[in-house]
């Protein structure tokens, strides 16, 4: 049968933390200064000011958030700048019980796919939700209802995704 | 208007066991010895000492002492690596080796410790320091360095 | 069965090898290349120097933490002063890999090709997620603490929202493949859980809990890869490379439809049109296709068009994706079973398609008679779709 005797040896975290396995070690840490371009720096200050922008494209009529220099489809520049408004609609939303290291969390988080109103439909982007049972996350009733952002108050907004707190539930309009 | 967005790239831990020629390597620091890799099949010797022969892609059964170790190669560093100005010249060497009359291929990088850089002849004979024995680990760092080899 | 392109040489796979696959593996990078080669050429019944060309496969350097891996390790790959080559597709890689091994011998390029993918997750303390935080937009993604296991449980949900699927169906897969790897014998995880271990396990970000994916994992594989001259003096049953496509979609993947993976669909169509096969479901007899987490086969299932939108997870209940089904899905094991080191897990597809095809696949042999097989890898941002179609 194959693959027949596979080679390599197996060891266990006991065994390494043990002293049995013999290793080197290092570390990796590099900052970058990230070029923003035109697009995400307006986008960011944008956030600042309280606004979503995106940008629109005049030959497939596609409005694009995050904003972008090129259209994806038409492979040309985007033309013009709007501002899509902080409402959306629930694409999809998780409960996260752990955080980017993989240790849990005290308090669950949960996660969504927003799709913005203003925007073309579909256009989604990641963020948070706020005010909303997790209940409601894991039977999907939150599936396809509205939300709209609660924005941290001007003085503490830095230019960041994080100027939104998170998307809370609104009323049907 | 922001243009630029700082951010970095981390990993807190790495960690490398040293493998199936590692051990080997690791085998010979703790008796003071510095084995090289021999392929059979090649008839080659080789430095750092692997499991396999990049060649011949056979496995490695066996192991030979160095004899002899000499300075192929050197430089001398001045700064650190933010470019300041270091107290001591630091030497680095590229160190070749023997087994009997045979040449192994490869080498070492390593740490030379010399009163007077300048004075250093290309081929002159060296050997290594290793550092006491309880605080020998099995990898290349328990060589403290090499050093000019006293007839 | 017409081949629809022209190219200059037919391609045979002629042996595969494997190392195990573990947690952890004390070989370093390329002693485990080293290995899984060795035991590749000694099926094929080859050595290192009748290869001629080389190509590595292996996912982010973060991984390894050797920058420049693919040049670090060219020794391991036996890579000497020969034609060398890497490739990376994130996860896609493992197929990717076989794809670029046989476009090396399909233009006339080379020979006989060496494929090797390698990976080695257990160097990342204290644990390898955490080196995917970093594939994410550092500026509109990163800021909010991401982790890579929110954009697979915002897919499986939509997945679940838009087709009505329950947790347990999807769990029937983990059941699947972790008791079909039991008969591998590189396999990290086989074992045998039931639908209610999967839904009582830990959940990590709900509806994605820890039974629902596969473990990180140390492993290489490697495939020899000749032309048609070759093939039919070193075997009697040489396995061809009939079909190859690979598509990539928008790394602006909340701008996407997260229910289909449009971009398999993509590179499904390539690869069957040059293949010729125009009904999937009817003409693939058994595929391996890319399982990461369960609802990941099902969502691929309907990607490369072996199930209606929405119809997997039904197959899966009535068992016909079973090895003694019509359509066995991840005979091996998958990655659920087997294990996941991110590029070596797709050319592990590859490899169990290959034993499949030859009858060598021991107690994982499926029951019926196989012509046609199909491999499957995906991988980035969720963006990449690679499949490789072969034929006995």
């Amino acid at each position: 049968m194959k693959p027949e005797n596979p080679p390599g040896t197996p060891y266990k975290r006991s065994e390494f933390e043990d002293g049995k396995i013999l290793y080197t070690e290092d570390s990796l840490e590099l900052w970058y200064r990230w070029s923003l371009g035109k697009y995400l720096g307006r986008y960011l200050e944008g956030l600042k000011e309280g606004k979503i922008l995106g940008r629109y494209c005049r030959g497939c009529g596609r409005i694009y958030v995050p904003p972008r220099e090129v259209c994806q489809y038409c492979f040309r520049e985007t033309d013009e700048w709007v501002e899509v408004g902080d409402t959306g609609i629930v694409n999809t939303a998780v409960v996260s019980y752990i955080q980017a290291d993989r240790s849990r969390m005290d308090k669950p988080l949960i996660i969504a796919v927003i799709e913005l109103e203003g925007a073309t439909e579909g256009m989604g982007i990641l963020h948070k939700l706020g005010e909303v049972d997790p209940e409601d996350v894991i039977n999907r009733k939150i599936f396809g209802k509205r939300v709209k952002a609660v924005w941290k108050p001007p003085e503490e907004r830095t230019g960041s995704v994080n100027d939104i707190l998170y998307f809370k539930p609104v009323e049907e309009v | 208007m922001k243009k630029e967005f700082r951010f970095k790239i981390d990993v807190p831990k790495y960690v490398y066991p040293v493998g199936r020629g590692g051990e080997k390597f690791a085998e010979g620091l703790k008796k003071e010895v510095l084995y090289a890799a021999y392929c059979e099949t090649c008839d080659n010797y080789m430095m750092p000492p692997t499991a396999y022969c990049p060649r011949c892609f056979s496995e490695i059964k066996e192991y030979k002492k160095v004899t002899h170790a000499y300075l192929d190669l050197y430089t001398v560093i001045w700064k650190d690596f933010n470019g300041k100005d270091l107290d001591e010249p630091i030497v680095y060497g590229f160190i070749r080796f023997e087994v009997d009359d045979r040449d192994v291929e490869g080498g070492l990088i390593h740490k030379l410790k010399v009163d007077d850089p300048s004075k250093l002849v290309l081929g002159v004979p060296v050997e290594p320091r290793f550092k006491p024995a309880k605080e020998r680990k099995g990898v290349i760092t328990d060589i403290e360095h090499f050093e000019l080899k006293l007839e | 069965m017409r081949m629809n392109i022209h190219f200059k040489n037919r391609v045979a796979c002629v042996g595969a090898g494997m190392t195990l696959f573990r947690r952890r593996l004390f070989e370093t990078s390329d002693e485990l290349m080293w290995l899984a080669a060795r035991k590749a050429l000694d099926e094929a019944g080859l050595t290192i120097r009748d290869i001629d060309c080389v190509v590595y496969g292996t996912a982010p350097d973060n991984f390894d933490g050797i920058h420049m891996q693919s040049e670090a390790l060219a020794d391991g790959g036996g890579a000497l002063n020969k034609p060398y080559t890497r490739v990376y597709v994130g996860g896609g890689t493992g197929v990717f890999s076989a794809i670029a091994g046989w476009w090396h011998v399909a233009s006339g390029l080379c020979r006989r090709v060496l494929v090797i993918a390698e990976e080695k997750m257990s160097h990342v303390q204290p644990h390898p997620q955490y080196v995917f935080h970093h594939i994410f937009d550092p500026v509109t993604e990163k800021p909010l603490g991401v982790n890579l296991i929110w954009i697979f449980a915002l897919e499986m949900h939509r997945y679940m929202y838009k087709y009505n699927i329950k947790k347990e169906d999807i769990a029937l897969v983990s059941v699947k493949n972790k008791r079909n790897a039991l008969d591998h014998p590189a396999a990290q995880l086989g074992m045998k859980i039931t639908v209610d271990d999967v839904l009582n396990s830990e959940v990590l970000v709900w509806p994605v809990q820890r039974l629902d994916i596969s473990p990180i994992s140390d492993g290489a594989v490697a495939l020899v890869f000749t032309d048609e001259e070759n093939a039919k003096q070193l075997t009697d049953e040489p396995i061809w490379i009939d079909g190859v496509g690979w598509s990539l979609d928008t790394m602006y993947w909340t701008n996407r439809d997260l229910a289909f993976p449009t971009y398999l669909y993509y590179a499904g169509k390539m690869a069957y049109k040059m293949a010729g096969i125009h009904n999937p479901k009817k003409e693939i007899d058994f595929a391996e296709v890319y399982d990461p987490f369960d609802y990941k086969e099902l969502h691929h299932m309907e990607g490369l068009q072996l199930a209606r939108k929405g119809e997997a997870p039904i197959l899966t209940r009535e068992g016909v994706t079973e090895r003694d089904g019509d359509l066995p899905i991840n005979p091996s094991g998958g990655l659920l079973g087997v294990g996941n080191p991110i590029a070596a897990a797709g050319l592990m597809k590859v490899a169990e398609v290959y034993w499949q095809l030859k009858g060598e696949a021991g107690r994982r042999q499926v029951k019926k008679d196989v012509v046609t097989g199909l491999a499957q890898a995906w991988g980035d941002l969720m963006q990449v779709g690679t499949v490789i179609i072969m034929r006995r």
